[in-house]
Order: structure tokens, then C-alpha cells, then sequence
């Protein structure tokens, strides 16, 4: 929080999100801030319902309009606050200057168009003044780039495997050389070995254009291989934040630490899984104090009774705890 | 706001254009007389589909409104009486021999002379096709002369009372040329006053006035007049669709349409609404197969006790009640019968009951079967109603006419046919369907019993010497004694025309003839 | 692709037959006399006779059959009306262009305003267009056409007299028949679109479209639509086939010579090379309705198309 406006490319300000369910307000996102440099990497760490999802959508304005509303905040793109642009200026944005690769490869194409044109799609939005024929050839560029023969560019997604067509989807999300790049999950339904490659490729395409990406992920291995800094996501909020070496060497959120203790270690001679006791909150119903303490082993009095805010216990490392953050 | 008020405006704007095209409908215009003393063209609205109009008889209303417009016969039926049209008269050599005499300059509408050779092609065609009805006592036909034909019957058929109701009256003459020409099911050509102008089955059909018809003016009967020029029949199934039309002035004639609106009309001055009894007769026919319900004289009659005429007569519009098997414009009906005391004039629960006990009923199913129209169903809820609260255990079947024709066919399944009858002349013609027991093939009436005294007393009455009251009367004491059938009620015609028409003229099974009618300007 | 098309031809022919033999033995064991019918109450039971020897019905169950199925499939003859005397492929051939008018008009009608009415309520999901839209749904589905048919009459013809009351005499006599069959398809259709479009509106790709920036018209008609057509296209093959086979109330309201009240005339009469007639033509049109379907799904969805040649090709390599 200490990092200056003028350097900050992406700047997220106490954004709040909420979902109207009948007659029950669901708080998916409470109050998330947090700053981004150019080509840098942020990792959202968190478990599912957490509202990762829902931080990046906010920031694409592509939040499903009936359910959820957003209620506040400012988001900053290069200075510009993105909430007060118009739909229409916000179009421009979309595909071009944020990109989102999602979750599910296996729906997330549309399995009546070609995936050459669904590449074209986009180039055609944002590139108004290039003829057809050029454009196409782009796509077919970008087919390559992420190893798919160009020659595929008239087949169906049906005709692709998984892996493939989550390939297909970063070259969607990265043909107009947006600025930022919003990566949901992108190999969670993958398995191992396609998730290796994929990541791969994500890293050598953010190396060659210089692509800031906010990575949402519950998998600490990925993590720690692709993320500069990490935020870890609580009930909507961030309960843990800083470089990557902070959070792994010094963790100190007892949620964070709950995390990593829960990994399987196979050179450790265990029983049983350590999880982390109890269920995340109802989000309908968030305690008053901190939203961890019913689960917290050091939980006291204090903590149940009063919301802890974020703060900054070394440099650039910052923890919302109440008894944690006092220490140094 | 500014977009939806410029789409409202050209709306209405297109629809007041469309309306200048599409204009008011037809209005209801007055008759046109021409130079010739015709009307121009009259429009009939017609309810049953004639299908097709090939020369034989005809079993739909439909064909049966212009069959006999467009064809002729040897002779015309008029009660007992054989009118004699394309023939002059007959000659009866012997008791089974008859000569008949053609006109020797009667031509077909397209000018072909008709000949004696004609005359037997004719009947040859219609036996030939099996569509021969009523030809029990036809024998064979030849040529006599160019003019002259003799036919040869199996009987004498004086005796019997209309048994050349379909021989001589109900038998189309046409040329040889013609038919063998053309397909008279979609065009026909007869020596009628009229000649199909155009036909299309389902929709309309467009009668032209025979400028080649043959008979000499003074020589020409009243139902063979041609007082109208054109005549269009629109074949309008609903009755509903069809008052409609009768209100645009789409249709200047309708004996089938919706009976709410009567009381409009009557009060309406543009429209003449004119009521005529009817030649139909709906009864309860018993059946008496040993072994069956009805076979029970008593349980019969507590039937028929159990039920008032004047009820269903009353509930369904457009019926009086009947008393005896026929209506009152026969010429062997009796105006006595309507004071008479019997079942169908007395309606009498208790008497039901006692009737019921002495039978031995114990709470059997009856079954009374009927044809899914309207009127009859009406009719049939109605008994079934009087009958349930007299203590009867009733059960309804209702389908179409062929199940239910079938049904009754057979000795066994039903108990009470409430059927419909029509008829010519007389009221023993109509009584065949239920006395006769000859036309069955089985020896039995169609309501299964043999009744030796009855088969006597129909015979009998059913000839033109033995048709008086003495004999009817005797008929009546038999059938209601024995309590075979049960007649309910007679149906009334309704007509509602436009003041274009001033005389309407009927045939003699009381259709509508438009060409022996006389109109305004006339 | 092509030997998809054709094995599905083969099967039309194939269905056609059965479809005949069916409605053949239907007919034969369906009490009522056409000899009876055709003359009336005043025959004798010598006369009835008679007609059914000259009707052919005298002869053998087997007999009858196999003449039918002769005439039918090897000399195209659907054989002559009995009450009509006018050969029934004819009569089809005359009443058929009334029948596909109202029909087809009304069945694009269907789509156009249906499909709008849908997306209408679809885009608007929750808000007081979609009840608006569904209430119109509803309200058009529950009229009977029966009723409707005769108020229109009484409106538009008796009262206002911008319309003929009956019959096909001007081009605007077919405009309260149309609308008239069309109504319940509008309703259908309407729904159908709408939920078909609702349950499209959640899929992870229409996230994806809208996320590059594509304009929301656009994703509704690039994107949804066409993979929201295939229930769609389903209820169209089903409406397809209503054309023909449910215009008889329509028909008989506004006294429309067409194939609907054929049939049923033919079957109150007992007229049973009208009936076979019909049943056979309806089995057609149908069976090439169906095809039109699956080859629209082809058309539309690719994933089918790949489905339908594997399934052609393999038959014949697995067997």
C-alpha cells in the first residue's frame, strides 16, 4: 500500500460485490485493495466461494448483471478509473486492453464457430482498420504461438482435446497483446502433465510481451512456479498479501499458515491430512469480528469482537490478523 | 418514446388503407331482377358438403338440395301420385308390365337428345353401379320405340304404397354421349333446369339457369322453373359461421344456423324467418331379442312412461313432441293421435314403476345407443336424465353414425336405439324402417322381433287401397300395445331468408327449390 | 453425408409402407359399413350387399391387402373416393395449396414472431417484459382455436366487415384462418426460445464472447441464438408436420376446402381409400419433415454432422 499511484498500473480499491439471492444478500467480495506494477504476476489464493472469481469479473465489468451488484470502489487501469467509463468505451477495453482465459477449456469455447474465427472475433474488435485477410492470418499466427498448426484454423472445438483447447483460449485472450491478463484457474481442469505446458506456455508469452497477469489459482505448487506476489483471499477479503518469498519463507495469517500445513507431503511419514478445521463462512451471514475466528486456534475475545484491518508487518508483506499483526 | 409514436401512427395509417381495399364486405343488396324476368343471383348457404353429384341417389342433404336441379326423372313423387315429367304418362299392359312415353324433344344441358336408348342406359348405369335402392321390385327395362320404353316388374306396383318412389321418381335420365364423355361427379350434365356452372368440393357450388332446357314453358312443373339466374350454394359446415354470414348478407338463405339468434331475425325487418313442420321423426326403438332387456313387453313400457315428450321437445329447440311414427304433414297422419292416451302423450313416473316392478327390473344396465349430433345427444342426456330419476340404471353410447349403425345391426349390445327417421309421403313409408322386417336380411324388424299380426297390419296399410284410417288405426293399437317403439319428437324446419326472396317453393322432401321461387320484382 | 441422406430416404420408403399396411388393417377391423353409408337407411340388406361386392369388400382380408399395397406403391394409385367418385390423389392435389398456405404461412409466422417474442423475454430475464411475454404465451395457448375462430368472424366480419366472414374467395380470406392456426404455434415457440436461450445465457461461452469485448446485440445473435436453435428446430419439425395434419377446426370454421376436413369426412363416412389416401400422403410428409429436421441439425451444429457420417460410414465398415 505504500507503492506510489504514478507507479502503479493496475490500482483496486476497496472494491465490494454483492449478490442478491431472493431476499438474502450474499458479500462475495468485502473491501479488496491492492496494486500492480507492469509485468508483474499476482497470484489469488483461496479456497472456492472465496471471491477470487468475482475479483476478476469485477474488474472486467463482466459480473452477471442480475445477481450481482457492485457496490463500490475504483479500479484503475493506467489512471483511469474503469467504473466510470460507459459500457460502450468499456467494450474497447475488453480483449484488448484486460483479457480473461478461463476455467473449463471444455466450455468455454462455442462449439458452433471455428476456432480460427472465434480468434478472429476479437482481432475484428479491436482492430477495426486491418482488412479480413490480414486479420486472418494473425489468428493463424497466433495459433502458432501457442503450437497448434495453423492448418487447424476451420476445425471445431469437439475436434480438440482438452488441453488443446485451453490453448486455443490463451491465444483468444492474448491476440490483441492486452496489457493485462486475467487467468482464472486455467489448469485446474486440466491434468498434470498438459498443466505443465500450458504453464509454460503462459510464462514464455508473458516474457515475450511484457503481459501483467493476475493469476487466481488454490494451488500453492502453481503458485510459487509463475507468481511475483501473492494475496491470500478470505471470506472476500485479503487476509494475507506480499511477494512470493514473504508469504512462503514468513507465513504468518494462521489461515495462511493452515494452507500450507494441509499440503500432502509424501517425504513425510503421515497418517492423515491436516485440514484446516470447520467451514469458510456463510456469506450471507459473516461474523462480526474476524471472519476467521471461528476457525482460528489462536482465536481470543478480541479477535471475535472486533474487524481487524490490514497491516503492514515488514515491507510490502501485510497481514489482517489482530494478534499477528501487531507482531514484527 | 418519439420511435414508438411514428410506429403507431403508421399502423393506423396502413390500416386505414387496408380497410379501403379490402371495402365493407358485402352489403346486403337488393335483388336484381334482368331483362329476361330473372333474378340475378341468389346465395344459399349450404351445411352439408354434397360430395359429388354423379345421377344416383343421393344419402346426403347436401346432394339432396340440388340433385334434383340438375337431373330429371321419368316422373316426380308426389305422395302416392307419380308426377309425370320427362315422361308423358304410363300404360299398364299387365299387372307387371308398364309402358312410359318420353317427350320426343327433351335434350340434356349440352343439347344431346335424350332416346329411348338413353332412357335404358340410364337404368343399366345405375344398377350397374350399386347404388340401386328401393329396386325390390324392378325386373328389367327395353326399348319399345325410338320415344317408348316397357318396364317389367316382379310385382304389381300399384299396390304398395311409393314402391317406384325410386324407380320412376328417384332415377336420373341421362344421354349415353354425355356420360361417357365426362366425370359427373365433378360435372354433371342432366336435362335439369339447372347445369353445374362450376363445383369445388368443400367450398361452393354454382348452379346456371339451362338455357338449353327442353320443356315448353307452359309445360313445365313448378319445382322445374327457372326464376333465377345463377344460383350459389357456399358450403358453410358450422352453423355458428353460418348466421354470420347470413348477417353480412354473404348468404340470402339458411335453414342451418345458430338457433340463439332466431329471436334477432324474427325481429329483424330485412330478414323473412319461416317455420314448417318437419318430415323427421327421433324415437326410441326397443330391442326385443330374446334374451335382452327389452324383450320385456312391461319393462318396455315403463320405459316409455318414464319419459316426457313434451320435456325434450321443449329442452331442444326446434322439436314438438311426436305422437305416432310420422309428422303431421303426411297425408296418412290423424290429428286424433295428439288426444290419444298412451304412452307418448302421458308422463307418468309411478305408472313407470308399477310397470317396472310387474317386469321384474332389478337395477340392470340399459344401454341406449345414439349418433354423436348435437339435437340427438341433447335428446339422449335428456332420457337418460327422466330415466335415472324413475329408478333406471342407464348407460349411454354415443358415437358416430356408421359405429352406432353397426351396433344396432347386431342382436345384442344395446337396448334402445334412438333413432331418426325420415320420409317422403307418408307415414307407413316412414314406419318401414321400424316394421318392415323384409329389409334386414334376417327376418327380423330392426329392432329384432317377428310379429306375425304386425307384419299383417303394415302390409296392409302399406298399400294404396288398404291406407286409410280404419287400418292405421288397428296398426297403432298393435305396435303401441306391444310397445315396440317409442316416437319422442318431430322436428320443425326454420328458414331465414332476405327480403330478395318473396315465395319461397319446396319439393316434396321439403328441400329448398330457389328456381320455383318467386322474388322481389318479380 | 451423403449416404446419411440417402439411408434416411430409404427409410421414408420404408416407413410409407408400414404406414399403409397400418392404417389398412386399422380400417378393416373399425366397425362401420361404407357399403351402408353410401346408400343409406332406405336400402335393403340385398342392396348393401351389393355395394360392398362393387366396393371390393366381400373379398378376402389378404386379397384386399395386397390389391391395396399393388395400386398404392407400384401403379401410384391411391384408388377413387367412394363418396367423392373423384380419384383421392386428385382431390389432394386440389386441396393441398389451401391446406399449405394457412399452414405454411402460419408456420412462419410462428418462427418470426415466436422466436422474437422469446428472445425478447429471454434478454429481459426477471424483469416485467418477460412476464409480459409469458403472459401473451400463455394467454395465446390456452384460447381454443375453435372459439377464437368464430369471435374473429364476429368481429371482424359481422361487426367491422373488413374481412369475409367464410370461404377462399379473396386473397384476405386467408388472413383469420393464418392467424387463427398460428396463434397456439406463437406460444410454443415463444416459450420453447425463451428457456432454450435461458439455459444457453449461462454457458461459460457467453462469458467468453462477452469478455473480448464483443457488443451484447452481437453475443445474442452470434452466439446464442444458434446454439439455442436446436430445440428450436425440434419444435419446428413438429409444427411442421401440424400443418397438414390439425387444420381440420380451422378448416371447418371458415369453410376452407382443405386436407384436414378431407380426412376427417372421409373418416366419419367411412371412406376408406380417403383415409388410407391421406395417412399415407401425412406418413410422407412427415417422414420428410423429420428429414429436413435432422438435416438442419446438421447444418447448424457440426458436432451432429460428424455424428451422422461416423454413423453411415460405420455401419457399413463394422458390419
Amino acid at each position: 500500500m505504500s507503492e506510489k499511484q504514478n507507479e502503479a498500473f493496475l490500482s483496486v480499491k476497496d472494491i465490494e460485490v454483492i449478490y442478491t439471492s431472493g431476499k438474502k444478500i450474499v458479500h462475495a467480495v468485502n473491501g479488496v485493495s491492492f496494486d500492480m506494477k507492469r509485468g508483474e504476476t499476482l497470484g489469488l489464493v483461496g479456497e472456492t466461494g472465496a471471491g477470487k472469481t468475482t475479483i476478476a469479473r469485477a474488474i472486467l465489468r463482466i459480473l452477471p448483471d442480475p445477481p450481482a451488484i457492485f457496490k463500490g470502489g475504483r479500479i484503475e487501469l493506467d489512471g483511469v478509473n474503469l467504473i466510470d467509463l460507459t459500457e460502450e468505451e468499456m467494450l474497447k477495453i475488453r480483449g484488448d486492453k484486460i483479457a480473461m482465459i478461463f476455467q473449463d477449456p471444455m466450455t468455454a469455447l462455442n462449439p458452433l464457430m471455428t476456432v480460427g474465427d472465434q480468434i478472429l472475433e476479437v482481432l475484428q474488435l479491436h482492430n477495426k482498420s486491418e482488412s479480413k485477410e490480414e486479420l486472418i492470418k494473425r489468428a493463424g499466427d497466433m495459433l502458432e504461438l501457442v503450437n497448434i498448426p495453423r492448418e487447424r484454423y476451420g476445425e471445431y472445438p469437439h475436434q480438440f482435446s482438452g488441453g488443446m483447447k485451453q490453448r486455443v483460449v490463451i491465444a483468444m485472450a492474448l491476440a490483441c497483446d492486452p496489457q493485462l491478463l486475467l487467468a482464472d484457474e486455467p489448469t485446474t481442469a486440466l491434468d498434470v502433465t498438459i498443466q505443465a505446458q500450458v504453464l509454460d506456455l503462459i510464462r514464455e508469452l508473458r516474457e515475450k510481451y511484457q503481459t501483467s497477469m493476475i493469476l487466481i489459482t488454490h494451488d500453492l505448487g502453481v503458485v510459487a512456479e509463475t507468481c511475483d506476489k501473492v494475496a491470500v483471499i478470505y471470506a472476500g477479503e485479503i487476509v494475507e498479501y506480499g511477494d512470493k518469498r514473504s508469504i512462503y519463507k514468513h507465513t504468518t495469517h494462521p489461515y495462511t499458515i493452515g494452507l500450507f500445513d494441509s499440503l500432502p507431503d509424501i517425504s513425510v511419514q503421515a497418517n492423515r491430512l491436516k485440514p484446516i478445521s470447520g467451514m469458510p463462512p456463510d456469506p450471507t451471514d459473516l461474523p462480526e469480528g474476524c471472519a476467521f475466528s471461528p476457525r482460528c486456534p489462536y482465536a481470543t475475545e478480541e479477535c471475535r469482537a472486533a474487524h481487524p484491518q490490514l497491516r503492514e508487518i515488514a515491507p510490502g508483506h501485510f497481514v489482517r490478523c489482530c494478534l499477528r499483526g501487531k507482531e514484527e | 418514446m418519439k420511435k414508438a409514436k411514428q410506429y403507431a401512427a403508421l399502423i393506423v395509417a396502413l390500416v386505414m388503407v387496408f380497410t379501403l381495399f379490402v371495402g365493407n364486405g358485402t352489403a346486403f343488396a337488393a335483388g336484381n331482377v334482368l331483362d329476361n324476368g330473372r333474378l340475378e343471383k341468389f346465395t344459399i348457404g349450404m351445411a352439408n358438403d354434397p360430395q359429388e353429384l354423379a345421377p344416383w341417389n343421393p344419402n346426403n342433404q347436401g346432394k339432396n338440395l340440388v340433385w334434383h336441379q340438375i337431373y330429371e326423372c321419368l316422373f316426380d313423387n308426389d305422395g302416392a301420385e307419380y308426377v309425370p315429367i320427362l315422361a308423358k304418362g304410363y300404360t299398364v299392359v299387365d299387372p307387371t308390365t308398364v309402358d312410359v312415353e318420353i317427350y320426343d324433344y327433351i335434350q340434356d344441358s349440352e343439347g344431346n337428345p335424350v332416346t329411348a336408348d338413353d332412357v335404358v342406359y340410364s337404368y343399366q348405369v345405375l344398377v350397374d353401379s350399386g347404388y340401386a335402392i328401393k329396386y325390390g321390385i324392378y325386373d328389367s327395362i327395353e326399348k319399345t320405340g325410338d320415344y317408348t320404353v316397357r318396364f317389367h316388374f316382379k310385382e304389381d306396383p300399384f299396390v304398395a304404397i311409393g314402391s317406384l318412389e325410386f324407380i320412376w321418381g328417384g332415377t336420373a335420365i341421362f344421354t349415353k354421349a354425355a356420360y361417357e364423355a365426362g366425370n359427373f361427379a365433378i360435372a354433371p350434365v342432366g336435362t335439369g333446369p339447372y347445369k353445374v356452372a362450376s363445383y369445388q368440393s368443400g367450398s361452393k357450388l354454382v348452379l346456371e339457369a339451362n338455357e338449353n332446357y327442353w320443356q315448353t314453358d307452359e309445360l313445365t312443373a313448378d319445382t322445374h322453373k327457372r326464376t333465377v339466374q345463377t344460383v350459389e350454394y357456399d358450403i358453410i359446415t358450422e352453423a355458428a359461421s353460418q348466421t354470420v354470414a347470413l348477417n353480412t348478407g354473404s348468404i340470402e338463405y339458411s335453414n342451418s344456423f345458430d338457433m340463439a339468434s332466431l329471436a334477432d331475425f324474427e325481429a329483424n325487418p330485412n330478414y323473412t324467418v319461416k317455420q314448417s313442420d318437419g318430415n323427421f321423426v327421433y324415437s326410441l326403438l326397443a330391442n326385443c331379442y330374446e334374451g335382452g332387456l327389452m324383450a320385456n313387453e312391461d319393462l318396455r313400457k315403463a320405459v316409455y312412461y318414464a319419459i316426457d315428450n313434451t320435456m325434450i321437445a321443449a329442452a331442444v329447440t326446434g322439436y314438438n313432441p311426436a305422437y305416432g311414427a310420422g309428422t303431421n304433414i303426411f297425408a296418412d297422419y290423424d290429428p286424433a293421435w295428439e288426444t290419444e292416451e298412451n304412452y307418448m302423450t302421458v308422463y307418468d313416473v309411478d305408472l313407470a314403476k308399477e310397470y317396472a316392478a310387474k317386469a321384474g327390473y332389478n337395477g340392470e344396465e340399459i344401454t341406449i345407443i345414439a349418433m354423436n349430433d348435437e339435437d340427438i345427444k341433447n335428446m339422449a342426456t335428456i332420457c337418460k336424465a327422466l330415466l335415472d330419476m324413475a329408478g333406471f340404471n342407464v348407460t349411454l353410447n354415443i358415437g358416430d353414425l356408421n359405429s352406432i349403425q353397426t351396433i344396432s345391426n347386431q342382436n345384442t349390445g344395446w337396448d334402445l336405439y334412438l333413432m331418426y327417421c325420415a320420409s317422403g309421403g307418408f307415414c307407413i313409408s316412414l314406419s318401414q324402417a321400424f316394421f318392415d322386417d323384409t329389409i334386414n336380411g334376417d327376418d327380423m324388424t330392426l329392432g329384432n322381433f317377428t310379429d306375425e299380426e304386425l307384419r299383417a297390419a303394415y302390409n296392409l296399410c302399406n298399400t294404396m287401397e288398404g291406407n286409410n284410417k280404419e287400418n292405421m288405426d288397428k296398426l297403432r293399437e298393435i305396435w303401441i300395445g306391444k310397445g315396440y317403439l317409442d316416437p319422442l319428437v318431430v322436428n320443425v324446419n326454420y328458414s331465414i331468408y332476405s327480403n330478395a326472396l318473396t315465395e319461397p317453393c319446396y319439393d316434396n322432401n321439403l328441400n329448398f327449390v330457389p328456381g320455383g321461387s318467386t322474388y322481389a320484382g318479380q | 453425408m451423403g449416404r446419411y441422406v440417402l439411408r434416411r430416404i430409404l427409410m421414408v420408403i420404408v416407413i410409407m409402407i408400414a404406414a399403409a399396411f397400418v392404417i389398412f388393417t386399422i380400417l378393416y377391423f373399425t366397425p362401420g359399413d361404407p357399403a351402408k353409408n353410401l346408400l343409406g337407411a332406405s336400402a335393403t340388406a340385398e342392396e348393401v350387399e351389393n355395394m360392398r361386392h362393387v366396393l371390393g369388400l366381400d373379398q378376402p382380408y389378404l386379397v384386399q391387402l395386397g390389391n391395396f399395397m399393388y395400386n398404392t406403391f407400384l401403379r401410384f394409385d391411391l384408388g377413387n373416393s367412394w363418396t367423392y367418385s373423384v380419384p383421392v390423389m386428385q382431390e389432394l392435389g386440389n386441396r393441398l395449396p389451401y391446406t399449405v398456405t394457412i399452414g405454411g404461412i402460419s408456420m412462419i409466422l410462428n418462427v418470426i414472431i415466436g422466436l422474437l417474442l422469446g428472445i425478447f423475454a429471454a434478454t429481459h430475464e426477471g424483469k416485467w417484459q418477460d412476464s409480459v411475454a409469458m403472459i401473451i404465451a400463455m394467454v395465446f395457448i390456452s384460447v381454443p382455436d375453435f372459439w377464437l375462430g368464430l369471435m374473429m368472424i364476429v368481429l371482424f366480419a359481422q361487426k367491422l366487415k373488413w374481412l369475409p366472414p367464410y370461404g377462399v374467395q379473396y386473397w384476405y380470406s386467408f388472413i383469420m384462418p393464418i392467424i387463427v392456426s398460428s396463434i397456439a404455434g406463437i406460444a410454443v415457440n415463444a416459450r420453447q426460445t425463451r428457456s432454450s436461450m435461458l439455459e444457453v445465457f449461462r454457458s461459460d461461452y457467453i462469458t467468453t464472447a462477452r469478455a473480448k469485448g464483443q457488443k451484447e446485440k452481437v453475443v445474442v445473435r452470434k452466439h446464442m441464438l444458434p446454439n439455442a436453435l436446436m430445440p428450436i428446430i425440434t419444435s419446428l419439425g413438429t409444427a411442421f408436420t401440424s400443418i397438414v395434419a390439425g387444420g381440420a377446426v380451422v378448416e371447418s370454421v371458415y369453410s376452407i376446402p382443405g386436407v384436414g376436413l378431407y380426412m376427417l369426412t372421409g373418416i366419419t363416412n367411412r371412406d376408406y381409400p380417403v383415409v388410407r389416401g391421406c395417412v399415407i400422403f401425412f406418413a410422407l410428409f412427415t417422414s420428410i419433415a423429420m428429414l429436413l429436421v435432422d438435416l438442419a441439425y446438421a447444418f447448424v451444429d457440426p458436432r451432429i454432422k460428424a455424428q451422422y457420417s461416423a454413423s453411415a460410414a460405420g455401419k457399413r465398415k463394422g458390419a
